[in-house]
Formats: C-alpha cells, structure tokens, sequence
C-alpha cells in the first residue's frame, strides 16, 4: 500500500506568522491551494485552511496577523504512514490536511522535519487502487 | 457502476437570497460543509463556498450580501451519471462541487470528496 510520503506535495506555501492576513489569503488564490503552512523562525507552527478563512470573517473579531486565525496543535503523521493510516488520522482529528515529518540525519543530529502535506482528497484519490486489488 | 445519485447529499445547506455573506459562513460551519447554495423562493440562483471567503480575505474582508461574494454560475449534473463523469466535469469547469438534477430540478448536491469517496468504496468503478 502507498505511504503518505508517495502522495504527499513538496511544496507547501509557507509564510511567516506576522504576515497579514490580507497577503495570505492574497497567496492562497494565487497559488490555488486549499492550505498555508505557518512558520515562526522556520519551524513550522500551525496551518491555515479556507475553512479557517471562513471562521475569521463569521466571527468578526479583529485580527491583523495570519498567526491570530491559524489552527493549531500541527497534526502530523510520519512519512512511512501507510494511506488508511493516515486516512484514520484525518478522519479522527476531522481534519482535511495532514502534514508528513520524517527523521533526518542532519550533521550528526537526529531531527524530524516536516517533508510535506496529504489532503483528504489526495488520501481518497488513490484509496480506489487498493479496492480493485481486493 | 456507482452513479451520481449513490453519493449525492439531498440536505443541500442554504440561505436565503437576502442573507449576509457572515450569514452564509455560519451555515457553512454549523453544517461543516464546504459549499451553502443561494435561494430566492425555491430557486437555486448561487452558490458560495470556502474558497469565496479566501477571496474575500484577499480583498481586505469586507463582507457584504451573500449575492455579492457567490458564483452565479451553476454547474449541474444529471443523477443518474456515473461518478467518473462527474469528476471529469468538476475538472473541466475547476468546480469542487455540483448541483444535481433530475427531471429538470435540483435534488442534491456532490462534493468531489463525495465522489472520490464513492469510488474509495465500490471496487467496479
């Protein structure tokens, strides 16, 4: 079975937390994706969804920043997770996004990073190759 | 083979022509979906969805009536069709979502998380 680190994308827009709000949604039409990686000193600390884009406006409140609006903990699966696997994650956390980490060897230092994003769409787009298999 | 009416959702989530985008956000979240069609009396005239309000963030936010900030441009399918049609239509008019149609009215609406759920499970697709 496929692992999350075979459908993943690469290339997550990312954009710091002082950015406003304004300029991230600008970035997210423009690229035409359904999610923005959050990151603080390069380390990525939340996402922002159109789903949260739609709770900002409904709510009225007063924010500048894309760190005011972004969701948080990060939810995270390893890069070997297999599809169902991380299909289980998305489903229990009722999220759409899910970010892939994998441990590296950078310098002689073991770090885990963050390797790219799964979207439910990408996990349910090749989930039918399994179903003709069975 | 798994047709259009197998997956479609018939509680479609609505608001009326007179609403406020704000309005239109709330339904969509208490209902958690990704899409809230516009109704004047019983007739489908819009559609908003998530995407709308990204644009609208990108403009400064500002929101104003739902009929300023939806898409008038419906795109419907039959509910008889197979999910693989559907799915080439989403992508030949880059929709996300379809109304769906029978005998002339509309009686539910996909998602192509519907359809690809659809396929997901049904090992003849």
């Amino acid at each position: 079975m496929k692992k999350a680190s075979d459908i993943m994308v690469r290339e997550i827009l990312s954009v710091p937390g002082d950015t406003p709000i304004k300029e991230a949604a600008e970035r997210t039409v423009e690229k035409g994706v359904g999610s923005l990686a959050v990151i603080d000193e390069g380390v990525t600390v939340g996402i922002v969804t159109d789903k949260d884009f739609v709770r900002y406006l409904a709510s009225g409140k007063e924010a500048d920043y894309i760190e005011d609006i972004m969701s948080t903990p990060l939810i995270k699966v390893g890069s070997d997770a297999d599809l169902l696997e991380t299909f289980r994650v998305m489903t229990e956390n009722k999220i759409n996004h899910v970010f892939v980490e994998e441990e590296k060897s950078v310098a002689g230092l073991d770090l885990v990073g963050i390797v790219g994003i799964v979207s439910l769409k990408d996990v349910l787009r090749h989930l039918p190759e399994y179903a003709n298999r069975r | 083979m798994v047709k259009v009416y197998d997956v479609m959702r018939t509680d479609i989530a609505s608001v009326p022509h007179n609403a406020s985008a704000i309005e239109a956000a709330n339904v969509m979240l208490e209902k958690s979906v990704n899409s809230v069609v516009v109704k004047k009396e019983e007739e489908v005239i819009g559609i908003i969805t998530d995407k709308d309000f990204v644009r609208m963030a990108s403009l400064g936010g500002n929101p104003r009536g739902v009929t300023s900030h939806m898409s008038v441009e419906l795109v419907t399918i039959e509910h008889d069709a197979d999910l693989l049609d559907a799915l080439k239509l989403m992508k030949e008019k880059d929709v996300r979502h379809l109304l769906v149609k029978e005998k002339g009215d509309i009686v539910g609406m996909v998602s192509s998380k519907d359809v690809f759920s659809g396929m997901a499970d049904s090992p003849s697709v």
